[in-house]
């Protein structure tokens, strides 16, 4: 990088030599590539998976959706997750949730966690849904059918060093 | 505000009637720069802490730096640990106006090896910002182009990659709509309430400000506003009509001040 040399937008109200930008060409910004397919920046509508069990104390998980991006690294990646219908409806209470990296379905409590996550690694970008049962109990049942969930997905080209994470891990 | 100015769309939009989100550069609002972007990786002693506390003979937590900023703020950063830590295990990264210290407690290793990912913000999101200047969206998708512009920050300018460009009109680059500090308690019905006046629910970022006020600490880190990761396992759901945005805890409550970050980027379109 030029220190020297670069486009500089003064901040509201300060001169140049404040230095302080709100446009500053030398610094690196949340940056993702428009020319790649499958689309770095995408909304991909999916239900929230299949009612997966709860019932036996475990962990199961399910990839809803996946595609390449192709950048031969792991990337920075923002999810949102946005809760658009449920049982076919735009104005049940489980909708116009959103959430950053995952999202927590309805229901989920101390014994249940049924969430929406994603996993990037320097391949793919993966939608999971995923239920953890931690103690044995009745009365829970997976609402993932349920939903019809917007997710939003940023591939920044930037890249992370490491060959594989979550948006959410809870153990 | 002035007529002039520079305006610069993605490919395939008219500058002329674009949506705010459709600009990968408008001279009226800033994006969210980064000082540092990359990977640190040190091994840490609690002999190098910059502040520690003793817990009646129990618990020694030291804050330990590993990156100095000197950003003369506390900054907005994103972490990426290297290993895999189940939420409840992470260790503890935070941020004052210098450095990023990692937490360290004595109970649990006097040393440690730090591995992760960071990105360090130079725009100081604690302050109150709010761009009003509102342009709602088209009906375009963007289409790259073989031309257009570009502007290098580093590499050559033949390079395919986008992380190589600060500007180029066959990316997107996120701008921000506001930024500032917010504090969710009983009053506020432990909500983060951002009134935006977008038109449409926006993307955001949101991080826990601490201030620790307790004298078993010693200087220097202490008393002081500290920032933690962005997004760093805040329980929390958004909902979002075209003014307002509210983020509460899910499962339980959220409370405490919390540092936004809104950009001008609807979540439920892409174009």
């Amino acid at each position: 990088m030029n220190d020297r040399y670069g486009i500089l937008v003064a901040d509201d109200g300060t001169s140049i030599q404040d230095k302080d930008y709100k446009y500053d060409s030398r610094e690196q910004t949340l940056i993702l590539d428009l020319e790649r397919d499958p689309k770095h920046m995408q909304i991909i509508q999916t239900s929230g998976g299949t009612n997966l069990p709860t019932g036996v104390v475990g962990d199961n998980s399910e990839v809803i959706y996946t595609f390449d991006h192709n950048l031969g690294y792991t990337p920075l990646v923002d999810a949102y997750f946005y809760a658009e219908t449920y049982g076919g409806s735009y104005t049940h209470m489980n909708t116009g949730g959103y959430g950053k990296d995952f999202y927590f379905l309805s229901g989920s409590n101390n014994w249940v966690l049924d969430y929406l996550t994603f996993k990037v690694n320097n391949k793919s970008f993966s939608i999971i849904h995923r239920t953890i049962v931690y103690a044995t109990h009745t009365g829970y049942v997976s609402t993932a059918a349920s939903y019809g969930i917007k997710t939003k997905a940023y591939i920044y080209s930037i890249p992370v060093d490491k060959a594989e994470y979550y948006g959410y891990l809870p153990d | 505000m002035t007529r002039a100015g520079i305006r610069v769309t993605q490919a395939g939009i008219p500058v002329r009637g674009a949506a705010d989100y459709q600009k990968n550069m408008d001279e009226r609002w800033p994006t969210l720069n980064f000082m540092f972007v990359g990977d640190i990786k040190k091994t840490v002693s609690i002999s190098d802490a910059n502040a520690i506390r003793n817990s009646n003979g129990f618990t020694t937590a030291a804050a330990i730096p590993i990156f100095e900023h000197n950003l003369g703020f506390a900054p907005a950063f994103i972490v990426k640990f290297k290993q895999d830590y189940p939420s409840w295990d992470a260790p503890v990264i935070i941020a004052d106006e210098k450095y990023i210290y990692v937490q360290l407690m004595s109970y649990l290793a006097s040393t440690a090896v730090v591995d992760l990912f960071l990105a360090v913000s130079s725009r100081n999101c604690l302050e109150t910002y709010k761009n009003t200047d509102i342009s709602l969206p088209p009906n375009v998708t963007s289409k790259p182009t073989p031309y257009g512009l570009r502007v290098l920050r580093k590499g050559s300018m033949r390079s395919k990659e986008k992380d190589d460009y600060s500007l180029n009109t066959n990316a997107k680059s996120m701008v921000l709509h506001s930024h500032g500090v917010k504090a969710v308690n009983a009053a506020s019905s432990y909500e983060l309430k951002i009134i935006h006046d977008l038109g449409y629910p926006p993307t955001y970022y949101i991080a826990k400000v601490e201030y620790y006020d307790d004298p078993s600490f010693l200087v220097p880190i202490y008393y002081k506003q500290l920032t933690t990761p962005l997004n760093n396992y805040i329980y929390s759901v958004g909902r979002s009509n075209a003014s307002t945005l509210t983020i509460q805890g899910v499962q339980a409550t959220i409370e405490g001040n919390f540092m936004y970050i809104i950009f001008k980027d609807p979540v439920d379109t892409a174009r």
